[in-house]
């Protein structure tokens, strides 16, 4: 006869491994409905005419989601644009020069920092950042530039929090090395520490990235939603989640599908962000 | 040429409340070998960091009395310039991991030394003084962390080197190397202290009756016995010397 204590064991390790693969499942049953969802579109319309169509008009047949990619790129990039320095230098600051005091006030701000609902720095984009570009810069004021400095912001707390681990994780001695070299603190943070914690601060780029590609509400608040490509940083543009999320209430038929088509690329960029991140954070480990 | 590179006048180190170095008087012959040696927690490290104040990346170190380098005090010699002329060799080799040029010409970047065209000509000169440039010249542009652990202490030395200090302080430089290993770095101490002088802390008592001229004996904070090599191993005057040379504790 087999012990209690040792059934019990084993209930507790399945129930555990049970509840472990759920997330498992939920991703998969996720990414099962959007392809059922997304891909007869793209089978009835033509993968060309979806992803390079400049036109968006699912009412009448058209489903070119083009500006829109381009439009979710140039807010990334302008993200990062302004969030990367900022928070890697946040970061250094963190790792390097911050007292002990210092960092235990900084690290929960900025942990506080990711917790703000993103509607909410919509709002204050709106509020502060919408009438300042308007008046100092022009145009209506809910511009790619916004858009862009919103998320910057809202990108901070992943860039300083990944950058942070991976430079407090340096180890001391090439610090002391680098010290006994002759180096000064920032020599030896700007040509040992910060090479050393490398593809970290690139896998926190990536993954900023990630978060501002995904980011909705704000985008929605601020961009203006525009259906074309911006040709300066004044003009307003649609993201691929602002579109879904804009349009999904109302659609029905082909144009519903059209939304699943724009979530199904959506997804594909967003599997590769984080591949590339992974691939970061892995190569680091292995040396 | 002054007869001490180093030298320390009632030194005193304190790590807060603990007191780990008492009343220390100290030298280090120039162009020789010194041996530093006693039971772990002796102070021997801390008195070895002072001579580049290492101990000054650490918090709660207070420190009294003089030190000298070649009769220079200590505190009138800024620490980049102090850095460059008296180098260190840590424990666990800790090359950077960049490739074994990166290494090499890491402290020519920093110091501002030479011009990137000559820069290849310091490297082999000094790749050569470790007897590395054979095995490594083929290597330059591969990573550092690759190499051997005896490989990478001798590349640490090399790097040291490119520098052109007058003095190398060795922290247990061996204690991460298998005998063989620390046999070929002991011979090369032995090259390099015709041009400069060296200071070496070891756990290791034959090591330092092996290599060095000079054998300092450290217990509790205290510089129980300094003398050359030969008497101290021979005929220590001081008891406590001469229980820790013949192992009744240590």
């Amino acid at each position: 006869m087999i012990d209690r204590t040792v059934l019990k064991e084993r209930f507790v390790k399945w129930v555990l491994v049970a509840f472990a693969l759920s997330s498992l499942l939920f991703l998969f049953l996720i990414f099962i409905f959007i392809l059922a969802e997304g891909l007869p579109l793209f089978l009835k319309v033509g993968l060309n005419k979806i992803i390079f169509g400049m036109k968006w008009a699912p009412t009448k047949g058209h489903f070119g989601i083009f500006p829109m990619i381009i439009s979710s790129f140039l807010v990334t990039i302008g993200a990062l644009v302004i969030g990367a320095p900022l928070g890697l230098s946040c970061a250094i600051y963190l790792s390097e020069y911050a007292g002990k005091r210092t960092r235990m006030l900084l690290k929960p701000a900025i942990e506080l920092l990711a917790g703000i609902p993103s509607v909410v720095f919509g709002f204050l984009g709106v509020i502060y950042i919408v009438p300042l570009v308007r008046n100092y810069l022009g145009g209506s004021g809910f511009s790619l530039i916004s858009t862009c400095l919103v998320l910057g912001v809202m990108i901070l707390p992943t860039i300083i929090s990944i950058s942070f681990d991976a430079l407090v994780s340096v180890p001391r001695t090439y610090r002391e090395g680098s010290a006994a070299m002759g180096a000064t603190k920032w020599q030896t943070i700007y040509k040992v520490i910060i090479p050393s914690a490398k593809s970290g601060i690139l896998a926190s780029f990536i993954l900023g990235m990630g978060r501002a590609i995904g980011e909705t509400m704000a985008v929605i608040m601020i961009a203006g939603n525009a259906l074309k490509i911006p040709t300066s940083i004044l003009d307003p543009l649609r993201t691929l989640t602002g579109n879904i999320a804009l349009e999904l209430a109302y659609a029905t038929g082909d144009h519903r599908l059209g939304l699943f088509s724009t979530g199904v690329v959506l997804m594909v960029i967003i599997m590769i962000l984080n591949y590339i991140a992974n691939f970061g954070i892995k190569r680091k480990i292995a040396k | 040429m002054d007869r001490f590179a180093l030298r320390t006048n009632k030194l005193n180190l304190y790590y807060g409340d603990f007191h780990a170095l008492k009343n220390v008087d100290f030298q280090v012959h120039s162009k020789a070998i010194t041996a530093l040696i006693g039971p772990s927690g002796c102070g021997k490290s801390t008195l070895l960091r002072c001579f580049n104040r290492m101990n000054d990346l650490l918090e709660e170190v207070r420190i009294e009395g003089e030190i000298y380098v070649h009769n220079e005090k200590l505190q009138d010699i800024d620490i980049i310039n102090l850095r460059k002329k008296v180098g260190m060799v840590f424990q666990r080799p800790n090359p950077f991991p960049f490739t074994v040029y990166e290494n090499m010409v890491y402290g020519l970047k920093v110091h501002g030394i030479g011009h990137r065209r000559g820069w290849r000509e310091i490297v082999d000169r000094c790749l050569h003084s470790v007897g590395l440039l054979d095995e490594l010249k083929d290597k330059l542009h591969t990573p550092a962390l690759d190499l051997s652990e005896e490989i990478k202490q001798r590349l640490c030395v090399a790097r040291l080197l490119t520098v052109e200090p007058e003095i190398i302080l060795l922290d247990e430089p061996c204690s991460a190397l298998d005998p063989i290993a620390t046999m070929r770095i002991e011979e090369l101490m032995i090259e390099l202290k015709e041009r400069y002088t060296i200071l070496i802390v070891t756990h290791n008592m034959q090591q330092a009756a092996r290599v060095s001229d000079y054998t300092g004996f450290m217990l509790l904070g205290d510089l129980v016995e300094f003398g050359e090599t030969s008497h101290i191993f021979t005929s220590p005057r001081d008891e406590r010397t001469e229980g820790y040379i013949t192992g009744r504790y240590g």
